[in-house]
């Protein structure tokens, strides 16, 4: 070993960490872009210690402008998954799900099987791109993928001939085999999956642009033309990061894949099964992370609403699969949100409203006023649920008590709010009666409310 | 304006989308029903109201359509109903007018408890700008006569004794053109009130639409920043928005120049108030109708400055589709260089759903979000 400075190092390149850091210093007087740019190319250089005082000294700025941090190998290689991915106390067998606490043993595994080069490649480019860039990034992880498959095959094919092999790395759990091979048919299509999660909105995906819907549309049929079963990780990707993953299902039944008309009904059927399956999941994780609700009623409420926005997304298509067990479980999860809404959030929300607005001497203060406002946003919500969930009656009576309870108290104070000289409704007053209307404009629309503004006005001029 | 590329396709140009006038641009609303958020409103052939509807479509185009067809196409929030009772009432309709209904309507808490407060804020602090800005008026005019706002509050003198020299100096000011020492006292009210939105040069504090236009050039490179730095096409949209605004600064700093030019000699007061009155309404109602519409787009944008990158795309694409195009009597070369054509294609990408059209049933999270919005606007 010597201890020879790296060539890198050598000839006129900055050597004392000083230098360095009048470097980084004198970066910051460079304009965002291109000070971002010299950021890459340092990061290239690597984990070297005297590179950390020029990064020390673009801290300011680099907390600002937050550039992405360059992504491990592993994390590179399971990106095409990560939306599949759930914390071990989440994770459910069957839906084609994979559990974290898999990924490590198995990158262990897998890495063993994919070439030095291949990974040093990878590497080696993503020094030079942008970590926002998923196209980008797809393009330059392509082999490591490919390679993935391969090397996948190859630890599941040992895993299956040597026990000790299998014992070492993932324990006992037979599952496992289940969550290597819904790895490598995703790897079989990520570098599709990528560039498609590059040109669709963030997750969740609330609403798809005419642009999205064909975009999709034209990667279910190039993969259908290679091969039908290809489209289904594509498809289990996609319905992770979808609020409503219905659509993808009606998308499928709509366009001409490879293959036979049986091989796409079972295709259907089977991404139905796990569609169903994963939003009945999170629908069981919902009960079960909110055993006491304490906090804000609104975002429970949200929360529901979400659940029951991909159940009524899937409604049509588990009516068409005739599957008994589908849709008793479908009818079982819409049963417990329901409950899960009429318990947790509409059985106390108007006395918490009535309470904020009312229970003080004089004006509410502005966070009481808020507080009030996502009560009534909750029962708001929770009446757009209705229908699909079978309650409308309670949640209909519940609004009428909180809408009648406000009239009645907005009344009352208006009556002994203090007046102007000319017997008008005096500022205080005033500004009680446009919080009554904001809470009936919430629960019951803008035309009550305009109705009690009249009626109001007219009553206390 | 067009033209013919290499491909035989017809470029379009910054000129086929702008405004004839700012009249025919309209005014803009700050509703709080998501379908009309920043409707313009102008009037029809026929005198009648009707509003530009940039939201309506979802980027694909701007509908026209008259206030009384509003209700039966969409759920107005009770917000809207009582500002539009309030522009009703007006003659004209110009921006600042209209900001006055908006705040009127605010501060009644009609959309929410923040937007209240900030609204009677907003109305506080303009009344105390008029103030400022008539005091300063008023030291101008003292200036002529030997009087320095010093002489005012020397020690020991009460607020009357100021009150008693400030109206004897402005006495002698009246003097000098023959005028009753009130007449001279209106004049300041005048031409304070009608310069108070842009504010005196030598005033401690910017007046609210100067430092509307340091915000927008703040925001003018925010967006540049975003279309320099950012990986996807929306960073174009990011070009196209700096580009527009800095050209609508570019204006308002002009207009700003004047006006300052022409109040910098307060011997026009004296020798010819009307003028200079004209000449002031005349330059703040320029800059007024310039920026305006801008402010929103301030508040949008920095609403989501720690968002991240994915909710700085959508809501660049949707400030692109609100931008306040400067009408043609205004416009410049300076947007000719831009392909619109692409910029309308990637507009189209990106689309927000406002409102339950079957129900008719309005998106009172949008709402809401729209009435945060009303919270950081000046």
């Amino acid at each position: 070993m010597t201890d020879k400075k790296p060539a890198a190092a050598a000839g006129t390149a900055p050597r004392k960490p000083s230098d360095w850091s009048a470097l980084g210093t004198d970066m910051l007087r460079l304009p965002d872009r291109k000070l971002l740019q010299i950021y890459r190319l340092l990061e290239q250089v690597g984990d070297k210690p005297e590179v950390s005082d020029a990064f020390e000294a673009m801290r300011p700025r680099l907390t600002t402008l937050r550039p992405p941090r360059r992504p491990a190998l592993s994390r590179l290689f399971f990106l095409p998954a990560e939306d599949m991915l759930d914390d071990v106390e989440h994770y459910t067998r069957r839906l084609n799900r994979i559990c974290r606490a898999t990924l490590s043993p198995c990158w262990t595994a897998v890495k063993e099987h994919i070439p030095a080069a291949v990974q040093q490649e990878v590497q080696r480019e993503m020094g030079g791109v942008d970590y926002r860039d998923g196209a980008a990034i797809a393009v330059i992880c392509d082999p490591l993928w490919q390679a993935g498959v391969e090397a996948l095959a190859k630890v599941m094919a040992e895993c299956q001939n040597n026990l000790k092999y299998k014992l070492n790395l993932f324990g006992r759990d037979d599952d496992v085999q289940r969550q290597l091979e819904t790895l490598r048919q995703i790897m079989a299509v990520a570098v599709r999956v990528e560039k498609l999660k590059a040109a669709l909105p963030p997750r969740p995906i609330l609403d798809l642009a005419e642009s999205h819907v064909e975009i999709i549309r034209n990667n279910l049929i190039e993969l259908g033309k290679e091969e039908a079963a290809l489209t289904q990780p594509l498809m289990l990707v996609l319905a992770s990061r979808m609020q409503r993953p219905g659509e993808l299902l009606r998308m499928l039944g709509e366009v001409r894949l490879g293959g036979t008309a049986a091989e796409k009904e079972t295709l259907t059927k089977e991404m139905s099964g796990y569609v169903v399956g994963n939003l009945l999941r999170q629908t069981n994780d919902f009960d079960r992370e909110n055993p006491s609700v304490t906090g804000d009623p609104s975002s429970l409420a949200a929360a529901a609403e979400r659940l029951t926005d991909g159940l009524n997304s899937v409604n049509d298509t588990v009516q068409g699969l005739r599957d008994k067990e589908i849709t008793a479980k479908v009818k079982n999860a819409r049963a417990e949100i329901a409950q899960f809404v009429l318990k947790n959030i509409c059985a106390d929300v108007d006395k918490g409203l009535t309470e904020a607005l009312f229970s003080h001497e004089g004006l509410p203060s502005d966070e009481e006023v808020k507080k009030a406002e996502q009560f009534a946003m909750a029962l708001r919500r929770s009446s757009k649920l209705a229908g699909p969930l079978g309650i409308q009656r309670e949640v209909a009576a519940k609004i009428t008590e909180a809408r009648t309870q406000v009239v009645s108290n907005t009344l009352a104070t208006l009556r002994n709010a203090p007046r102007n000289r000319d017997g008008s409704m005096g500022p205080e007053g005033q500004r009680q009666m446009f919080n009554g209307l904001r809470m009936v404009e919430i629960l019951a629309g803008s035309d009550e409310a305009e109705r009690l503004l009249r009626e109001w006005k007219a009553q206390f001029r | 304006m067009t033209d013919q590329g290499d491909s035989g396709r017809t470029r379009k140009m910054m000129e086929d989308f702008a405004p004839a006038t700012f009249e025919e641009r309209g005014v803009t609303v700050p509703f709080t029903t998501p379908l009309l958020s920043q409707a313009r409103l102008r009037r029809d052939q026929d005198d009648r109201f009707e509003f530009l509807l940039p939201n309506f479509t979802a980027g694909k185009g701007t509908y026209v359509l008259p206030w009384k067809a509003l209700p039966n196409v969409m759920t107005l929030t009770l917000h809207d109903r009582l500002l539009f009772e309030e522009i009703e009432q007006l003659e004209t309709h110009s921006p600042e007018q209209i900001r006055t209904c908006a705040l009127t309507a605010q501060a009644t808490g009609v959309c929410g408890p923040d937007a209240a407060t900030r609204a009677a804020a907003l109305l506080d602090q303009d009344g105390q700008y008029l103030v400022l800005t008539q005091f300063i008026l008023v030291t101008e005019l003292l200036k002529l006569v030997n009087i320095s706002a010093a002489d005012l509050m020397r020690p020991g003198m009460t607020a009357d004794d100021s009150k008693r020299v400030a109206r004897q100096a402005l006495a002698k000011v009246a003097a000098m053109v023959d005028i009753p020492p009130d007449d001279m006292t209106t004049r300041v009210d005048q031409i304070g009130e009608a310069v108070a939105p842009v504010g005196l040069p030598q005033a401690p504090k910017s007046g609210r639409l100067r430092a509307l236009a340091d915000r927008l050039q703040a925001f003018a490179q925010g967006a540049q920043h975003f279309a320099d730095t950012d990986l996807s096409e929306a960073a174009m949209l990011g070009n196209y928005i700096s580009t527009v605004a800095n050209h609508t600064l570019t204006l308002s700093r002009q207009r700003i120049g004047k006006l300052d030019a022409a109040c910098r000699d307060a011997r026009q007061i004296v020798n010819d108030a009307p003028k200079l009155h004209r000449v002031i309404e005349e330059s703040v109602a320029r800059i007024s109708w310039l920026l305006d519409g801008w402010e929103f787009l301030i508040a949008m944008w920095e609403s989501v400055k720690d968002e991240p990158s994915a909710t700085k795309q959508t809501t660049i694409t949707d400030i692109s589709r609100l931008l306040p195009m400067i009408p043609k009597e205004e416009i410049s070369a300076a947007t000719e260089s831009l392909d619109l054509d692409a910029i309308q294609r990637l507009q189209k990408k990106w689309v927000r759903v406002n409102q339950d059209w079957r129900t008719g049933v309005l998106d009172m999270d949008a709402v809401m979000r729209l009435e945060a919005l009303k919270t950081a606007m000046g």
